[in-house]
């Protein structure tokens, strides 16, 4: 199906158009996203996958407002303008070591929602009934530079669910992690948004992960191919 | 490994860092090199001003009979002398004059024999006061004694013969008597001479008249001396100068041996001046050192950040296989390249320093080699370990790509051995026990080559210094760990809902922050220290040099002023004057002793000069002066005078003043107020200070000698215009700043302006330098967690918060640190030094203008640092998401 027969549904939470993406390295153009159309709708559980170096990550940084696309568009017509989207409406989780290092696992964890002007105590009792769903309640007061990498993904997982957001991008959010984990920490993605609107994409070069997910969008040599299901 | 490409490497990357390195060094260098510059120079001025203002280097006393041609000769082949003179010296069992219808005598005296060039060779040694400058010249005293004016006659009682008489033809003054009549000859430990209280000059020629026949009679009673002014090519060094002199002097003994003794004016004085140099040497070091060492922390402080940057470019080395001895070679050569880069910056800065500040022709001889050379190895050794020291530790640890660390604190080694409370212990009893014995900085034991500083006197301040920092570093470490909550309600105002967990960062960096504050408060109380001390030492100055001219401007009356004297009316009218006052300068008799005596207005001597506490025996000048103005017949006295006429207060103690109406001593009945141990322009020695008014109606002569003249503008102005207003026939003028440059035997005749300057500017330097610094690198540390923020959804006020957080944690505990730190140096520097001041200093002067100067630069470098780093983060957050 082509991409126009989405771009005309109404009421999305993510609307990427024709968006490119070029970095200037040493002079020489690469060329990370080359075309890309895409929208997220509430309920949508939505796997990017792709090779390695095919622009997944440039993609999810444009559609969660943290990069701009070199030509095209991208909007959130449910959310509001770029400024508004975090902390709150969407949760993102990067693939790189993404903790606050001179929080520990439970402040990073309370982080957003302290941004969003809560009570810290508030904030403190949301972020520990996350880590207890998450496993972690037994690291909450480490410093992320003692953790394991799964550790830290999964804490940065819980971080970006902390708000309740309407939209979760999570990029390779299971690289590190054993199957059981992963599967663990997918059951818990998904529980958390069971009775919500909330749309999730992962980006993801896990076949059960991607599996899991009701859509699949392929990324090939920074093109995106967007399937229905 | 391609050397000239990681260079390249080095300075594209690393180019921030590379110049805050070289930045570094380059101030450790200058400031370094600038100390050694002006220690020399100091020492050299030191030498140039003694031998200058020295009249006669040289007494040779002949032995009776001795061929003076010889003597000379040897002399001449020993020195190249610019001015040789033979003087007679013949004791006298007394003088003695009738005036007014009464006949004085005096004790036993001296009479002089001088050639008519005598004067015109050795300027300085006599000063006319009234009369002729040549013929026969009685000093000031011993016509006061005798009551004599040019044109009285005075007879001499010759010792074996009869007595002669002689007319006067002038009165002079001999400033240097005590050198002039020293006993030449006697033993090292012998107390010095006290010069003769009665002396007379004549013509040589009139002399051998009247004593070649005394020499007959008496042979001990008469001697010849040669007064030599040797060849002043002296090293500039003052005790090189002092070594060489008395060498010379040497040298010169041992040709003439038998034949006569040297009395070597020019070592005894280049032996106080060597004394003063040590002193300088010393306080230049403890003024500039903590400066140097702070410049030397920074450049650490700058290599050892940059963790992150640094693992990766070794990581990048490890991969092209280089081992950890190529690693540390390579590293090496960015330390080198700092360091001399570093090094010829700073030789540069100081050279362009010294051009500014020391005046013309001695700023390129006074950057000494060795000096040079050894701050510039100074730079480069720092530069280097500075460099290599983090890689080092990196690689001996654990292997490049573990994060973990052991969370477990321990307390630093110094802090389990509570090593800050025992310099502070330190400091304290050192300070207790030598404020307490009483200082003595330098030690010049008498007759001996070789003087040394009393190091000892600097362990108090040194501790203060150490033991302060380690103890603030204490305190803050603490409170970042334990005080989470105290820290989080002083940052709430600014971090609002973010305050609990900035605290929580704030403790986690606390390694880091407490750097800062540390580096902060050295750079603060470096500042504070040296501004306090300096503003201190140039206002002691001042009044040293006002204690010894009276005031701005004195004016001495060879004819007195009397009341309602047109010439008061004068000064009075003239633009610069703001406050006069007269003074009776007069002498009375303690006893058989004659001493100077002052008349003084209690109420308002004030007006015209400083009177400091430190002047009275009680320290309170306002109560002494009001105490004086109670009683009319009060006078204060010296404490020596109290001691050897075991007075009390209240006691009434009989002087003897001359009365103007038969120019004879009576009796004065006056009353003991109070003791007084310096008083402007008294001499040294014994003296009295009295009513104005109770002197003038019992003497029946209300004139006043001296007229004190306090101006609120340049105090050498006003004296050249009261020297016009008044004429130069009948009076003296003088002002502070001449006497400033006369006062040669205290430190505070070192003119400090020049490394003053040098040393607030690397002040206000090195605090913009640590505070932007410290904040700038720290915080750039960190930018990968302001991404982080960022990606998390804070907006800019809240990244705000985290920075600003940290700002005023460093900066307001590194200042609070640093003031009381700087202010407790300072006070204790004054302290250690009091042997400098005379008087000492009754509190400290605080450069209030200077200090908020330096309050702007470091607002405005940590506002400017905090922008930059905001500027950092203000970078797409993407690209730092990327790096790992
Ligand atoms: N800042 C940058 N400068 C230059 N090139 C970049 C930059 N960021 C990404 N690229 C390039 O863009 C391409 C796409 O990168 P991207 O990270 O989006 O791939 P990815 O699909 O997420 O890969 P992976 O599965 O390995 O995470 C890659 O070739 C990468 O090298
Ligand atoms: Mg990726």
């Amino acid at each position: 199906m082509s991409a126009e027969y989405y771009m005309d549904k109404p009421d999305c939470f993510i609307k990427v158009e024709n968006a490119v993406r070029t970095y200037n390295q040493g002079g020489i153009r690469v060329e990370a996203l080359k075309s890309a159309s895409c929208r997220v709708l509430p309920h949508d559980r939505i796997a990017v996958v792709g090779p390695s170096g095919s622009g997944k990550s440039s993609l999810l940084h444009i559609m969660g407002g943290l990069d701009k696309p070199t030509t095209g568009s991208v909007s959130w017509p449910l959310l509001g303008g770029p400024e508004s989207l975090r902390p709150g409406r969407l949760g993102f989780v990067s693939q790189t070591r993404s903790l606050v290092s001179s929080l520990n696992v439970l402040e990073n964890i309370a982080l957003p929602l302290l941004l969003l002007d809560h009570d810290y105590e508030e904030a403190k009792n949301t972020a520990e009934d996350l880590l207890r769903i998450m496993g972690l309640m037994d690291i909450a007061n480490k410093q992320p530079d003692e953790l394991s990498g799964g550790q830290l993904q999964r804490a940065a997982v819980a971080r970006a669910l902390s708000t309740r957001p309407k939209v979760i991008l999570a990029d390779e959010p299971t690289g590190q992690l054993d199957h059981t984990t992963a599967d663990h920490l997918l059951g818990v993605l998904f529980e958390h948004i069971r009775d919500t609107d909330t749309a999730l994409v992962i980006a993801t070069h896990d076949r059960d992960v991607a599996r899991r997910m009701d859509k699949k969008w392929k990324m090939q040599y920074g093109i995106l191919e967007v399937e229905a299901v | 490994m391609n050397i000239g490409k990681w260079i390249k490497g080095i300075f594209k990357q690393r180019s921030g860092r590379m110049a805050g390195v070289i930045a570094g060094v380059a101030l450790t260098v200058s400031l370094l090199s600038s100390i050694g510059s002006f220690v020399a120079y100091s020492g050299a001025t030191m030498t140039a001003r003694t031998v200058r203002d020295n009249p006669t280097d040289w007494q040779v006393q002949l032995v009776p009979g001795t061929d003076v041609q010889k003597v000379q000769d040897a002399i001449a082949k020993t020195t190249a002398y610019t001015a040789l003179e033979k003087v007679g010296y013949a004791d006298v069992q007394g003088f003695q004059a009738e005036t007014g219808g009464t006949i004085q005598t005096t004790g036993a005296g001296k009479v002089l024999g001088i050639s008519t060039a005598f004067e015109k060779k050795f300027p300085g040694q006599i000063r006319g006061l009234v009369g002729a400058s040549d013929g026969v010249l009685v000093a000031q005293q011993t016509a006061a004694n005798l009551h004599v004016v040019p044109g009285d006659t005075v007879s001499i009682m010759r010792t074996g013969l009869s007595p002669v008489t002689v007319k006067v033809d002038g009165v002079v003054d001999l400033p240097n008597a005590d050198s002039l009549f020293q006993g030449i000859g006697l033993p090292s430990n012998a107390a010095p001479q006290a010069p003769p209280d009665n002396i007379l000059l004549m013509p040589e020629q009139q002399w051998h008249e009247l004593f070649d026949g005394q020499a007959t009679v008496r042979p001990d009673s008469v001697r010849m001396q040669l007064h030599v002014r040797i060849d002043r090519s002296l090293p500039a060094d003052p005790n090189a100068a002092y070594i060489y002199v008395q060498r010379l002097a040497n040298n010169l003994e041992a040709k003439i041996s038998g034949s006569g003794i040297v009395g070597d004016n020019i070592a005894a004085k280049l032996s106080t001046v060597r004394e003063d140099a040590l002193y300088a040497k010393v306080l230049f070091l403890f003024l500039g050192l903590p400066g140097a060492i702070l410049a030397a922390l920074l450049v650490i402080f700058i290599t050892g950040s940059g963790r992150e940057h640094r693992k990766k470019g070794q990581a990048l080395l490890r991969m092209y296989g280089a081992s950890s001895a190529q690693i540390i070679r390579i590293q090496s050569v960015e330390g080198i390249i700092a360091g001399l880069g570093g090094s010829i910056l700073g030789i540069g800065i100081s050279i362009a320093v010294n051009n500014l500040t020391i005046p013309n022709g001695m700023s390129t001889a006074s950057l000494t080699p060795a000096w040079t050379v050894f701050s510039a190895l100074v730079g480069l050794v720092l530069a280097t370990a500075a460099v290599l020291y983090p890689v080092w530790r990196d690689l001996r640890g654990r292997p490049a790509l573990t994060f973990k660390n052991t969370r477990i604190y321990s307390k630093p080694v110094w802090q389990q051995i509570y090593l800050d409370l025992i310099l502070l212990a330190v400091s304290a009893f050192e300070f207790w026990r030598t404020a307490s014995t009483g200082y003595q900085v330098v030690l010049a034991p008498e007759g001996v080559a070789a003087i040394s500083v009393n190091y000892e006197a600097f362990i108090a301040p040194f501790c203060l210094w150490a033991g302060g920092v380690l103890f603030a570093l204490r305190i803050f470490d603490a409170v970042l760990r334990k005080g989470k909550n105290a820290v989080s309600g002083i940052i709430r105002p600014i971090a609002k809902r973010l305050s609990v967990i900035v605290s929580a960062s704030l403790s986690r960096e606390k390694r880091f922050v407490t750097g800062g504050i540390v580096l902060v408060a050295l750079a603060v109380s470096f500042a504070v220290s040296t501004s306090i001390f300096n503003t201190t030492y140039n206002m002691q100055a001042g009044v040293d040099a006002e204690l010894t001219n009276g005031s701005d401007v004195t004016v001495t009356g060879i004819v007195p002023f009397e009341n309602g004297d047109s010439r008061i009316g004068k000064v009075k009218s003239l633009p610069g004057t703001s406050g006069i006052q007269l003074m009776q300068h007069r002498f009375a008799y303690v006893g058989n002793d004659l001493q100077d005596i002052y008349g003084i207005d209690p109420g308002h001597i004030g007006d015209a000069t400083t009177i400091s506490d430190a002047y009275f025996g009680n320290h309170n000048a306002a109560q002494t002066l009001k105490t004086l103005e109670n009683y009319r017949d009060g006078v204060l006295v010296s404490e020596e005078t109290v001691r050897d006429f075991q007075l009390q207060m209240g006691d009434t103690i009989n002087l003897r003043l001359q009365d103007a109406r038969d120019h004879q001593y009576h009796i004065v009945p006056f009353r003991f107020v109070g003791i007084v141990r310096e008083f402007p322009t008294a001499p040294k020695d014994s003296f009295l200070v009295a009513n104005a008014g109770y002197i003038a109606e019992k003497t029946g002569n209300s004139a006043s000698e001296i007229m004190l003249v306090r101006t609120s503008g340049n105090p050498a102005e006003l004296a050249a215009e009261v020297a016009k207003a008044l004429g130069t026939a009948d009076v003296r003028v003088s002002d502070i700043g001449s006497a400033q440059k006369l006062i040669n035997s205290s430190l505070t005749s070192v003119d400090l302006h020049g490394l003053t300057s040098i040393e607030l500017a690397f002040a206000v330097l090195l605090l913009a330098g640590s505070v932007g610094l410290v904040l700038a690198l720290g915080l750039a540390e960190r930018k990968r967690n302001f991404a982080i923020l960022k990606t998390v959804g804070a907006n800019g006020k809240q990244i705000d918060a985290f920075i600003w957080s940290e700002v005023l944690i460093m900066f307001f505990g590194g200042s609070i640190s640093g003031i009381l730190l700087g202010t407790g140096i300072a006070q204790m520097l004054v302290k250690v030094l009091t042997g400098v001041f005379d008087p000492p200093p009754e509190f400290l002067a605080v450069p209030w203008g200077y200090l908020a100067l330096l309050a702007v630069a470091a607002v405005l470098s940590a506002v400017i640092a905090s922008y930059m780093v905001k500027s950092i983060s203000k970078r797409p957050v993407v690209e730092e998401l990327r790096n790992l």
